[in-house]
């Protein structure tokens, strides 16, 4: 009686292709949502079956890629709430090293490790913001979604998603700035 | 609040391709000649690289993809079976639209009739959008565009191009809108088709630039200035980008020289 229920067989579509294709997105979403590589896999697992499941369900103009990622912010917030915590109030620890040794200037500009220790920064200055304004800059700048499709994600108006990048944008770069002074790189150099 | 902090509440949205074509334009005008919003947008544009690269990491390990193919695969078994008590409810409901057939089969036709819903199918008609430039964006281009502004050419290639993917649309314009600043403007939106040189105004062609090659002195010129002008026939024709667009502005209003990037 398998037919009975296959309405829009999902193996007969190129649906389950397309949201595997953006497994890595969702992945690399998940860890800086979550700051934890086990969680952020399990996130993805559990929105890949959850969009597998959903397929019949699913209108023909649906915004795939934003629809999946929906469904994993949505199972991350759930998860929040379900252990009691506030969403806003996430700082997850960053998968970056916190305990290397301050280096001399001069030698971390000669070796290029400025520029590494400069993207943990970025990374740190990501997980202190909040999770609205987090998630609408990782899903611009890093998965490439359009304002709408953020919207989408996120569930506010596109007004919305263009304050929350703005204001983050502006966070990120008086952190930045911040730390770049601190070890006596003056503004140009980072160019923020 | 002074008007470059106005402006620099717009800067996100114009570096991730989000205003509208005319605050663009307007935007792209004043970082040319505002040293202060100029930085402001070059810091915003390499923030936005530093938080790709920084956060565009790590990729999952071949096994975590193995694993999530393998959860794949079995929600779809499962749906394709169906829920466990479908094994013994799938009878009964047999059974029972039997009897509901039976009844509706000892219904007069024309009840019936008036009964069923209208079935329609719809084919969509997939889209295909090739990665590979569509358009060479040159003079001849431009020309053609302007030449079809003023109804002195068929907008047949146009349309080609707006099916293509490339011309994502081409918009009648009011009259002032170049004065309208900063402030949101309306647009009355129009295809190309409908383009009438007996209606004064400006036409605005939108496309996308991963798919338009630009010829170098429109390159150059947008890189160093953000906007390009150049006229032809008395036509101006005014290039910009915000993002991943580029947006084609024919205005009737005649400049003296030919090729005029100083705005």
């Amino acid at each position: 009686m398998a037919w009975f229920w296959r309405r829009r067989p999902t193996e007969d579509s190129a649906f389950v292709e397309s949201v595997v294709t953006h497994a890595d997105g969702l992945y690399r979403y998940a860890l800086r949502l979550t700051g934890d590589e086990q969680v952020a896999a399990d996130l993805v697992q559990e929105s890949l079956t959850r969009a597998v499941e959903a397929f019949d369900r699913l209108r023909d103009h649906t915004n795939h890629r934003a629809w999946i990622f929906t469904i994993l912010r949505n199972a991350w917030i759930s998860r929040l709430r379900r252990s009691g915590r506030e969403v806003e109030l996430v700082e997850p620890e960053l998968l970056v090293d916190d305990e290397s040794p301050e280096v001399d200037a001069a030698m971390v500009r000669a070796d290029d490790g400025y520029r590494h220790g400069f993207e943990d920064q970025v990374l740190r200055a990501l997980s202190r913001l909040p999770e609205s304004q987090r998630s609408a800059i990782l899903l611009c700048d890093v998965e490439g979604l359009r304002y709408e499709e953020i919207a989408m994600v996120m569930g506010c108006p596109v007004g919305t998603v263009r304050s929350r990048i703005h204001h983050a944008r502006r966070q990120l770069r008086d952190w930045l700035e911040e730390y770049a002074r601190q070890r006596g790189y003056g503004g140009n150099d980072v160019a923020m | 609040m002074s008007p470059c902090d106005r402006i620099h509440a717009h800067l996100s949205a114009l570096a991730d391709g989000e205003l509208q074509p005319l605050e663009a334009i307007a935007m792209q005008r004043h970082l040319a000649s505002c040293g202060s919003c100029a930085a402001e947008y070059a810091g915003i544009t390499e923030l936005k690289v530093k938080v790709h690269v920084a956060a565009g990491d790590p990729v999952p390990s071949e096994l975590l993809r193995s694993r999530w193919q393998r959860a794949v695969t079995d929600a779809q078994a499962t749906q394709a079976r169906g829920p466990a008590w479908a094994a013994w409810l799938v009878p009964a409901g047999l059974a029972a639209a039997a009897a509901v057939l039976a009844l509706v089969l000892t219904q007069p036709r024309a009840e019936r009739a008036s009964a069923e819903e209208p079935v329609v199918a719809v084919a969509a008609a997939p889209v295909e959008v090739s990665a590979a430039p569509l358009v060479m964006l040159d003079t001849e281009a431009l020309e053609r565009m302007a030449r079809v502004h003023r109804a002195a050419a068929a907008p047949s290639l146009l349309d080609d191009l707006v099916q293509a993917g490339a011309l994502m649309t081409f918009e009648r314009l009011p009259a002032d809108f170049m004065n309208s600043g900063l402030e949101r403007v309306r647009v009355v939106r129009a295809r190309h088709v409908d383009c009438d040189a007996s209606l004064m105004g400006s036409s605005l062609a939108v496309l996308r630039a991963a798919s338009v090659d630009l010829p170098d002195e429109v390159d150059r010129a947008l890189v160093e200035q953000g906007v390009f002008v150049r006229s032809l026939a008395g036509l101006e024709v005014r290039v910009s980008h915000s993002g991943d667009q580029i947006f084609v502005l024919l205005s009737d209003v005649p400049t003296s020289s030919s090729v005029d990037t100083s705005i």
